[in-house]
């Protein structure tokens, strides 16, 4: 035996009397693993920019020595750290998708009635006095086909 | 550590300065739609880093939307993300390759107990826990995560010192010492054990 084995011996003596005994990764016992949270994730990723100190550190490396799958994830984030890979166009239109154009609110809604109600109410009195006008000037012309003065009752005269 | 950076290639600049995190989390569009566009890369590489070598490739397109699907949840991860603790585009490296881990252990098939090694199926002995135990302060969190790394890991100390941000003589000196507490408690353990049993050489 080697000096690495008998250390690796020495090792596996100590994890295997953890109180989380320290073992290799069990794929099968990871199906009814609980979701991480956020708040667990964004440690993790304090950690791995090498953010923390002390204490906090502590903790989250302990938790790294006796949580394989945890470390698993630690050691694949580091890993992909600060790459980028060109992702397909209609991989982005589905991303983009997931988010539905805004819809305006209750004051954007009631200014954009008041100004259809104000614009066909001025419509409608613009139409008005516009035939108004139209019905006075076509009857000025006919007096003037006719031959009467400007005077004239045309109705009365042509009764 | 598995696949070299092939085919991927390094970030643009900060997240952090290109996206308006109070607009987005306010559930702005245009700001979605940005975020999207710069965010994309970066989740989709890490998720292809990781399903790659477990010849998945195909299925990086899904298990990134799964990752956007999830930021725009109402309990959404970007909600309680602080700039101040963690860079963005790690953030987001490290929700992308939880994902990705969680994809493959779904496809996974259950192994066979026969291929499942027996350290595994072994039962923890029944002896009394007081007669087991270290104590909890014998090596520091970070000689242990060392000794993980190398031992069960079996990282080589350059990939275990990049990992933890330190250099390679840090590591040994770290696992030096370890070694020498170990090998002192061992030493005076009272069962007067071995310090490798029969079995083990």
């Amino acid at each position: 035996m080697t000096e690495s084995d008998h250390d690796k011996a020495v090792w596996r003596r100590f994890a295997d009397r953890q109180e989380s005994p320290v073992h290799p990764p069990r794929p099968e016992a990871a199906a009814e693993r609980p979701p991480k949270d956020a708040g667990e994730e964004l440690l993790l990723a304090a950690w791995i920019d090498g953010r923390l100190e002390g204490a906090e550190r502590e903790a989250v490396e302990a938790r790294l020595s006796g949580d394989p799958e945890l470390l698993d994830l630690a050691v694949s984030a580091a890993g992909s750290r600060g790459l980028a890979a060109p992702w397909p166009k209609r991989a982005e239109a589905r991303a983009a998708a997931l988010v539905a154009p805004s819809r305006p609110g209750w004051r954007t809604v009631a200014a954009a009635a008041a100004a259809v109600v104000v614009v066909a109410l001025g419509g409608f009195e613009m139409g008005r006095a516009g035939s108004l006008w139209l019905a006075d000037d076509t009857e000025t012309d006919l007096a003037a086909e006719l031959g009467l003065l400007p005077d004239t009752d045309l109705m009365e005269t042509l009764l | 550590m598995g696949d070299p950076k092939g085919g991927l290639t390094p970030a643009a600049p900060p997240l952090e300065r290109a996206v308006d995190s109070a607009r987005l989390l306010a559930g702005d569009k245009a700001e979605w739609d940005r975020f999207v566009r710069r965010a994309g890369p970066v989740i989709y590489a890490a998720v292809l880093r990781r399903l790659g070598p477990a010849g998945a490739s195909a299925d990086a397109e899904d298990v990134a939307q799964e990752v956007f699907a999830r930021l725009c949840r109402r309990d959404r991860p970007l909600a309680g993300y602080d700039p101040k603790r963690a860079s963005l585009s790690t953030f987001l490296t490290v929700l992308a390759t939880s994902a990705a881990i969680d994809h493959l252990r779904r496809k996974r098939p259950a192994d066979p107990i026969e291929s499942v090694p027996e350290h595994r199926l072994s039962v923890p002995a029944a002896e009394p826990r007081e007669r087991l135990k270290v104590p909890d302060d014998l090596l520091t969190p970070r000689q242990k995560l060392v000794m993980t790394l190398l031992y069960d890991r079996e990282m080589e100390v350059a990939d275990a010192a990049a990992f933890l941000g330190v250099d390679a003589q840090t590591i040994r000196s770290t696992h030096h010492k370890a070694i020498l507490r170990l090998r002192a408690h061992f030493a005076g353990d009272k069962e007067g054990k071995p310090l490798v049993s029969q079995d083990e050489a």
